[in-house]
């Protein structure tokens, strides 16, 4: 058996979901699938204007679009809120297309002006016009308001209403992708969200998504129906209601039982079962980078070569085939995965090569190792298989003595990811671009004193290239080099392993048409239809 | 009775000041709640906001006295995840635990007790070894295992039950069966146990040699002295299951307050947390108050003694 075969085999042992197949026999011992028989009593005859019900992993406490960035936040609160512009990442490419602005234009390096469309108006009446934007962007950069996707958005210093449909934006420092950025810029009608309170409109926002919210059940339950005054056309479905089901197996089981038409997250051990059968698959990627940061301000990573060493030691193609059944992409030596923007084909991965690894490790003189390993629990896919299996890789090298796996649950995780308690060698992290599939969000991370997750990683000349990609525009020669640059910094430096882009394995009833996820993770809810018979 | 009510009255206030402190240091040293609800990617002033906009800016033996105050008017705050008041919230999810955990509790009681006592009466025969056998296997399969199959078998192959929810009666029944098989396996061991201890003592030899029936002495004498320590056992589950059939909540999607508290630990919700562990230590102690009166029922010696006392 090779040291591959036993690691994995060793690995795949632990997997408690094996569980799953047992159960899967059990039931097929007892007879067939009873396939959607309840889903298809639901439906409205023809293939538009079912009642299409999703079963999810977990619904979210309200529908603030002020700090949904990323699924499922996103793809409950998108399809309802007004957005400035969309990224649309349907298609080939994630192109920024109209959102509430029909167009845009940069006057100078720090001031963008937007053009909004004339023919929108919220489902209260209210126009959707400059104050309304204005309203938003303000509540937003007001921290008072814990708005997280001022995270991205702060570098906004002013905003003022030109006309009425005309906003200018004057940013603090240059960045070239803000019409991209402002993507996940919810605009609000002002009077009502005034009048109610950010707490209340969060539970029943008004947009001019394609939905509107007939009932929200927080944490439960939610239903939306089409949006008479959607600015995006007219969605198909008669409703769609989220029912939440955390259990990965009773998600799975409820589709097939047919209580439900579509799932989120299969769960890997899970694809199997609905591979034969009246269901369809779809092997969607979100555009999130599994990443081992190595933290390298003090220890053994500090030295370069020992980093090298551990990318080298690690079989990506191994990991992704063994803990995640070939779903996702390997990782390619950069942390975006090939179809996002700021993808540099001229940079590659380490190849795996254990001997080059041990020989690198032997002259950096480090011996006896005992590393750790801080990781999720349950926060993402198989987040502790891929920690266990990473680990065992790693042990591998002679230097090595041992590694410690410490798998936490999310709130002490998020602690170590803001710096706030102590940190190990290795910490595993889904490192996200959503809603923006774009390179640069991830590649910022690595900005020498970014305040979030500061790995102790810097660099001038990183910093230095980022500053050249933040001034240059989207599709422009100069953007690609300073992505490439960044990427080859990335890889020579090392300072954590893209692993790989995670994959998002969505499952429905055959009688579902039209289903699709975009490249940030969000599925087009608009374009479901269902069929009967 | 009134020395009983004093007693237990004065036994809720120190289990719920206690409780409530407790809870109230352990959540605070666990971490900030800051990164929790505001995610991966807020900026350094939107996490100080989220601090300051909670009052968790100020010390600590500040905030536990606003805290007493607070918990003498039963005033737990707002959530911080779903930001509506904490003790709604729990209140909320609390019927559909309490019912899961009583129809869980009738059907084991109803199902266990029987069995354990035949199941001692004919400990060498084929149904006592057929009682031991369906004990140590509700006692051994895990119940998230055990919930998987009824769901596949009874969902998803037979499609007679809904596989998920907390909507109507039918969702209702595969939760509390794989509820129910858990308890009930221990009722059974332990109503055997005791029951072939009663069975050993001179009070059945002399109703033998006196002629009754062995259904009376069965149901009418054993059953009588094992129900006394039966009530203290199912006392303590009930407010164990009630408080949180965890498992059981997330494999059938159970809308109850089990799940609400593993929510609410992971996202540091103080609020919540708070309300929560307060409710069930009042029904913990009314349980046991409960079943202080009920002992006085089945045992005539003990209310004897509480009378003299």
């Amino acid at each position: 058996m090779s040291p591959k075969t036993e690691v994995l085999g060793r690995f795949r042992a632990l997997k408690v979901s094996a569980l799953v197949g047992v159960v899967a026999l059990l039931a097929t011992a007892c007879g067939s699938s009873n396939g959607d028989k309840k889903a298809e009593a639901d439906s409205s005859p023809g293939a538009a204007g079912a009642n299409i019900v999703v079963g999810v992993g977990a619904i979210n406490p309200d529908l603030d679009a002020f700090s949904a960035t990323s699924p499922p936040r996103s793809f409950y609160a998108y399809p309802v809120w007004s957005l400035l512009t969309r990224v649309d990442t349907l298609g080939e490419g994630a192109k920024v297309v109209p959102g509430v602005a029909e167009s845009w234009t940069r006057v100078n390096d720090l001031t963008w002006q937007f053009v909004l469309r004339k023919d929108l108006k919220f489902a209260n009446g209210e126009p959707v016009d400059a104050a309304a934007v204005v309203y938003s962007t303000k509540f937003m950069l007001d921290p008072k308001n814990e708005a997280s996707i001022r995270g991205k958005l702060g570098i906004i210093k002013q905003v003022e209403a030109v006309d009425d449909n005309t906003i200018r934006f004057t940013m603090s420092a240059p960045e070239a992708i803000l019409p991209r950025l402002l993507g996940a810029m919810p605009i609000v009608p002002p009077k009502e969200h005034a009048r109610v309170g950010a707490k209340a409109f969060n539970v029943k926002p008004i947009g001019t998504g394609a939905f509107m919210v007939e009932k929200f059940v927080p944490g439960k339950e939610l239903v939306l129906v089409p949006n008479p005054n959607s600015g995006q056309g007219k969605a198909l479905p008669a409703s769609i209601t989220f029912k939440a089901i955390p259990e990965d197996a009773a998600r799975v089981a409820a589709l097939r039982a047919g209580d439900v038409d579509i799932i989120t997250k299969v769960p890997i051990d899970g694809i199997k079962p609905l591979e034969s059968g009246a269901f369809t698959l779809y092997d969607a990627v979100e555009p999130r980078t599994y990443v081992v940061d190595l933290f390298t301000d003090s220890g053994p990573l500090t030295d370069v070569r020992v980093r090298r060493a551990i990318a080298q030691s690690l079989d990506l193609d191994a990991l992704v085939q063994g803990v995640m059944g070939g779903k996702g992409q390997v990782g390619q030596g950069q942390l975006a995965p090939s179809f996002m923007s700021g993808y540099c084909k001229d940079v590659t991965r380490y190849p795996y090569d254990l001997a080059a690894a041990n020989k690198l490790m032997a002259e950096a003189g480090v011996s006896g190792l005992k590393l750790k390993f801080q990781t999720s629990q349950g926060f993402i896919l198989n987040d502790t298989l891929l920690a266990q299996a990473i680990g065992e890789m790693v042990n591998k090298l002679d230097a090595v003595e041992s590694v410690e796996i410490a798998p936490m649950e999310f709130s002490n995780y998020l602690d170590v990811y803001y710096n706030r308690t102590e940190r190990a060698d290795f910490f595993a992290w889904g490192m996200s671009s959503s809603p923006f599939v774009d390179a640069s969000v991830q590649l910022e991370r690595l900005v020498s004193g970014y305040p979030q997750h500061n790995i102790g990683y810097s660099n001038p000349k990183y910093d230095e290239w980022f500053g050249k990609l933040r001034s240059a525009e989207e599709g422009t020669p100069e953007r690609q080099q300073a992505f490439c640059e960044l990427s080859k910094i990335y890889k020579e430096d090392v300072p954590s392993v893209a692993v790989m882009t995670m994959p998002d394995v969505w499952a429905s009833s055959d009688k579902i048409r039209g289903f699709k996820v975009d490249q940030a993770g969000n599925p087009a809810w608009e374009l479901i239809t269902k069929v009967t018979g | 009775m009134a020395k009983l009510l004093r007693q237990r009255l004065l036994q809720l206030v120190l289990v719920i000041l206690g409780l409530s402190s407790l809870v109230f240091f352990l959540v605070r040293i666990s971490g900030d709640p800051a990164s929790a609800i505001a995610g991966a990617d807020a900026d350094p002033e939107t996490l100080a906001a989220i601090r300051s906009n909670l009052g968790l800016n100020e010390p600590v033996l500040v905030q536990y006295v606003r805290f007493l105050g607070d918990l003498l008017v039963l005033d737990f705050g707002d959530s911080y995840q779903y930001r509506s008041d904490a003790m709604a919230l729990v209140l909320d999810r609390f019927p559909a635990s309490a019912l899961l955990t009583i129809i869980a509790m009738l059907i084991a009681v109803g199902l266990g007790v029987p069995a354990g006592v035949l199941g001692a009466v004919h400990r060498d025969g084929l149904l006592g070894r057929a009682v031991n056998g369906l004990a140590i296997l509700g006692q051994s399969v895990p119940n998230f295992v055990l919930g998987l199959v009824l769901i596949m078998i009874f969902a998803v192959s037979l499609g007679w039950l809904p596989s998920f929810g907390g909507d109507g009666a039918m969702s209702l029944i595969l939760p509390a069966v794989t509820l129910a098989a858990f308890i009930c396996a221990r009722q059974m061991r332990l109503v055997q146990a005791y029951t072939l201890e009663e069975l050993s003592k001179g009070y059945v030899r002399t109703a033998n040699s006196l002629g009754y029936s062995t259904r009376r002495i069965r149901y009418r004498h054993i059953l009588r002295n094992v129900t006394v320590p039966m009530l203290s056992l199912v006392g303590l589950e009930l407010g164990q299951f009630i408080a949180g059939s965890v498992v059981i909540e997330s494999v059938f999607s159970w809308p109850g307050l089990g799940r609400l508290m593993v929510e609410s630990v992971t996202a540091r919700d103080y609020p919540v947390l708070q309300a929560g562990v307060f409710v069930i230590g009042v029904l913990v102690v009314l349980i046991n108050f409960i079943v202080d009166l009920l002992y006085q029922v089945v045992d005539p010696r003990l209310k004897a003694q509480l009378v003299t006392r």
